[in-house]
């Protein structure tokens, strides 16, 4: 169980050399333009009639919001589209391995009641995924804040306090949140790889008017079960020492994106202490990664 | 009575019908037809105890049109593609016996995924489907819902997790049954 699914592929060096210069060339064309054209979509979205709509695109995949069956059900669909600098044979095996890698994990974490999307389609020839659109109804767009996002606007609703104020609660109870989630998702034996406060969302689906009727005043900024998302870099593992380097990674990623946090990060440990049985042992092995940094083996 | 089911992403032209009926007389006559490959009579043939709700169907659907656009099927037509398609492991026969027609089903399901027009399938179904034709909703079909039996066919027994609500639960099941079905066959 302790192995790594999601290792990392050498890619061998291109045999034709003539087939990356045209490829140079084409990318050098494109770079020019300033509209970014994303690649076709895979079948069987080419020739949809429903609602497309590109939300997002990282290094690997493109994000796009989409009906899954009826209109009734949002989705997102996840494409990874074939990478022209790859030989074809291998960008194939890559793409399939990592589409199901990812489905696999999210179908697991799932099942042991750890929040993350539901998967709800996938092809891995094609290169798609279709998971679970997390909605919130004080999101944007009908979508859930990512943490990041949430923390922004709790920021600048609550800019008159200071760090040291009593009204932090709602933060330090999300750091808490935080925490116990991640240790609910290292408790199922899956690491995240790429934990950041934007690929944790928000979820919540309390009515507005519902919520007004409690109190209308209320940041509702920070509110909603805690969700994670993107699981491109996820891998199977129990070990104390990969947990650890999990949570030393969104510790160093929230600190660099929400440096006036800092000192709250505690809160995050705090939450994850209790969550699981192994939780001790992690958080003892962090303090020496902290110490050391990321890699173990001081080696590439 | 087969009604048009619109699919969100289905290729131009072809079209999904969908009828079921509850307390067939029948059975076995329909096995039968199933097991003799009858080419006229070529319908998804499912029992309706063994799917959860209209959204399991048409996964179940959509993966067997994508696979067959994909050119990538694994049994003898779209059809019998559609009962494949519910199943979380490889073996075609295990599927249908336990989410096809048997001559022990009450209430059936009947899928016709075509590019022509629906009325001769309807005719050869009024013809020998002996059952009350029903509408295809969400509410008929959980009549004939029966849940242990899916929780056994997709091997997801019933956990004593801290207390969810039964809408909820129900959720959770539906959404495991997708995973497991859009992970059959990854390897």
């Amino acid at each position: 169980m302790a192995t790594t699914i999601a290792a990392p592929v050498q890619e061998p060096p291109l045999t034709n050399i003539k087939h990356t210069t045209t490829q140079e060339s084409s990318t050098a064309e494109t770079s020019t333009s300033t509209t970014f054209i994303p690649p076709p979509l895979p079948a069987p979205f080419s020739h949809t009639t429903a609602p497309i709509q590109l939300i997002a695109h990282g290094a690997e995949a493109l994000l796009y919001k989409t009906i899954f069956l009826t209109p009734d059900q949002p989705c997102i669909l996840k494409h990874r589209p074939a990478k022209s600098w790859r030989h074809p044979k291998l960008d194939v095996r890559l793409t399939r391995h990592r589409i199901l890698t990812e489905a696999r994990i999210l179908v697991r974490c799932r099942r042991e009641c750890v929040p993350v999307p539901a998967v709800l389609a996938l092809d891995a020839d094609a290169g798609w995924l279709c998971s679970e659109f997390i909605e919130s109804s004080h999101g944007v767009q009908g979508r859930g804040l990512t943490v990041r996002e949430g923390l922004e606007r709790w920021r600048k609703n609550n800019s008159s306090l200071t760090t040291s104020d009593d009204l932090l609660g709602s933060v330090r109870d999300l750091l808490r949140r935080i925490g116990e989630v991640v240790a609910r998702l290292h408790a199922s034996g899956v690491i995240h790889g790429d934990l950041t406060s934007s690929n944790l969302m928000l979820r919540s689906m309390v009515r507005p008017n519902a919520s007004a009727e409690v109190s209308s005043s209320e940041d509702v900024s920070l509110s909603g079960e805690v969700v994670l998302i993107d699981f491109g870099l996820a891998s199977m593992s129990i070990q104390d020492e990969d947990r650890a380097v999990d949570l030393y990674v969104l510790e160093r990623a929230m600190g660099s994106t929400h440096p006036w946090l800092e000192e709250e990060f505690g809160l995050m440990l705090d939450g994850y202490k209790g969550s699981y049985k192994g939780a001790n042992v992690t958080l003892k092995r962090l303090e020496e990664v902290r110490m050391r940094g990321r890699k173990k083996s001081m080696i590439g | 009575m087969l009604s048009k089911v619109p699919i969100a992403h289905l290729p131009t032209g072809l079209s999904v019908y969908v009828a079921l009926y509850f307390d067939v007389k029948n059975p076995d006559f329909i096995c039968e037809q199933l097991i003799n490959a009858n080419s006229v009579f070529e319908f998804a043939l499912i029992d309706a105890k063994s799917i959860l709700s209209p959204m399991h169907l048409l996964a179940a659907v959509f993966r067997a049109i994508n696979d067959a656009e994909a050119k990538r099927m694994k049994s003898r037509n779209i059809h019998s593609e559609v009962v494949f398609s519910l199943s979380s492991n490889n073996n075609i026969a295990e599927s249908f016996r336990k989410f096809g027609v048997t001559d022990k089903t009450k209430d059936l399901l009947v899928v016709k995924i075509t590019d022509s027009t629906p009325e001769p399938f309807e005719r050869l179904l009024n013809e020998y489907v002996q059952g009350d034709s029903v509408a295809f909703t969400a509410e008929n079909l959980v009549k004939s819902t029966d849940v242990a039996h899916i929780r056994k066919a997709y091997k997801l027994p019933l956990t004593s997790r801290p207390a969810v609500d039964q809408p909820c639960q129900q959720q959770e099941l539906e959404i495991s049954i997708l995973g497991l079905m859009a992970l059959r066959g990854a390897h």
